[in-house]
């Protein structure tokens, strides 16, 4: 059940990276945040959809600092996020 | 019905010289790209040396009375300031900006919620209309960012700018064109210390010796202040919009804060409004913090983008933290001009 909630919160993230802020195609659950061509902000306003999507407070530094797709969904499932 | 107060009357006043971005790429390590994509800001006005916040609020507020249809003979009960870079720490701007628009014995006081500011004042003067304890009002933002930015911080240096905007309230009913019919203010000291500038106050003179040269100045923690605005706009404008009774689909239009273009934009998705809803300017004035929400709105008006009855969602983020909304139904103006030149009494 974990296993999933997190699939799907990286499966999310993943996705609206690459359909939201024109992360490259082949992004993926362990890309580096870094690697992606993303200016600085992304990662903030990726934060604010995160927020009102799962309805946990989540905040730029907990993307940057987990780094990947799959590390921040997998910090941010701790927290009690889910989509 | 009830009583409200009610806007009558709009002015804005940006000081003449223009500041591209490729101006700040000549000495900063930064880009037209660079600024533009990250903020929407291509360009700013800084006041020229000499000239102050009361000198722009001076001018937004002759404007405002105009607006108004307010002569030299005009009498406001109360002035409202709204400012992060008063004159000096004492007196307070007003009671001098309130002179010299010939305002004599009107009650005038600086308020301080950074960009917030305006927001908290029109708040603050709709109360004392309603309370009856001011027949009308002139509510100013004022800045010259210019003169507490570090020039050197290409984080902060590339995104305020200086400037001044007013609008008359008078009493009216809660059902008229111009009707403020709902407030929403709130606070988080906690943040504090994310937007500041640490020197200059009792804080750091009790404390004794010289601040760091960097103390003096402006400084922000960007990516911080970024989800919080969205997260404090978003709620407050929710909140303001209840109050007044107002679906958020019947808004016609949101003028926010002039922080970022990206933080406008993320508001009004989390709205779930039209992005078509969402005005801004900053791309011409940059972020004037206490003066952006007045500079937006007189900039919509001369623009003739706003129509009588339209309902319009104000909602503002600053320092502190603070934030604040106010629903608006948009008045019958007479015809707004920001960019006239007139000469500073």
């Amino acid at each position: 059940m974990t296993d999933t909630a997190v699939a799907d919160l990286t499966a999310f993230i993943v996705a609206r990276l690459k359909e939201k802020y024109e992360a490259p195609e082949e992004t993926a659950a362990d890309s580096a945040f870094d690697d992606l061509g993303i200016d600085s902000l992304v990662l903030a306003e990726l934060a604010v959809d995160l927020t009102g999507d799962t309805g946990v407070p989540v905040e730029e530094s907990d993307l940057s600092g987990a780094g990947t797709p799959a590390a921040a969904a997998a910090a941010l499932h701790a927290r009690g996020a889910a989509v | 019905m009830g009583t409200a107060a009610v806007l009558t009357g709009l002015g804005a006043h940006l000081p003449p010289r223009r500041v591209t971005n490729a101006d700040l790429a000549e000495r900063l390590d930064t880009s037209d790209e660079w600024i533009a994509s990250r903020t929407g800001i291509r360009e700013r006005r800084w006041a020229d040396p000499g000239v102050s916040t009361g000198d722009l609020a001076t001018e937004a507020g002759l404007r405002a009375l105009k607006s108004a249809g307010l002569g030299d003979d005009a009498r406001i009960d109360l002035v409202v300031l709204a400012t992060t870079t008063p004159d000096h720490p004492c007196p307070a701007t007003a009671p001098e900006v309130a002179s010299r628009i010939g305002l004599v014995d009107a009650a005038a006081y600086d308020l301080a919620a950074v960009c917030s500011g305006f927001v908290y004042a029109l708040e603050a003067a709709s109360n004392a209309i309603r309370a009856g304890r001011a027949a009308n009002a002139l509510v100013i933002g004022a800045e010259t960012y210019s003169t507490i930015l570090d020039h050197t911080d290409r984080t902060t240096a590339v995104i305020f700018g200086d400037g001044a905007g007013a609008a008359v309230l008078r009493a009216g009913d809660d059902t008229e064109p111009g009707a403020l019919t709902g407030f929403d203010l709130g606070s988080d000291g906690t943040r504090r210390d994310c937007i500041t500038v640490p020197a200059g106050g009792s804080r750091q003179r009790a404390a004794g010796g010289e601040p760091a040269e960097a103390d003096r100045y402006f400084q922000m923690r960007g990516k911080e202040v970024f989800t919080a605005a969205v997260a404090h706009m978003t709620a407050s404008a929710r909140a303001a919009a209840a109050r007044a009774g107002w679906p958020l689909g019947t808004v016609a239009h949101v003028v926010g804060h002039q922080a970022n273009l990206r933080i406008l934009r993320a508001v009004g998705e989390q709205l779930g409004l039209d992005p078509g809803t969402v005005v801004s300017n900053l791309d011409r004035v940059g972020n004037t913090s206490a003066a952006s929400i007045p500079l937006a709105l007189a900039d919509a008006a001369a623009a003739g983008r706003f129509a009588a009855g339209d309902r319009v969602l104000l909602t503002a983020f600053g320092g502190g933290f603070t934030w604040g909304a106010a629903a608006l139904t948009w008045p019958d103006l007479a015809a707004v001009t920001t960019d006239e030149r007139s000469p500073i009494r």
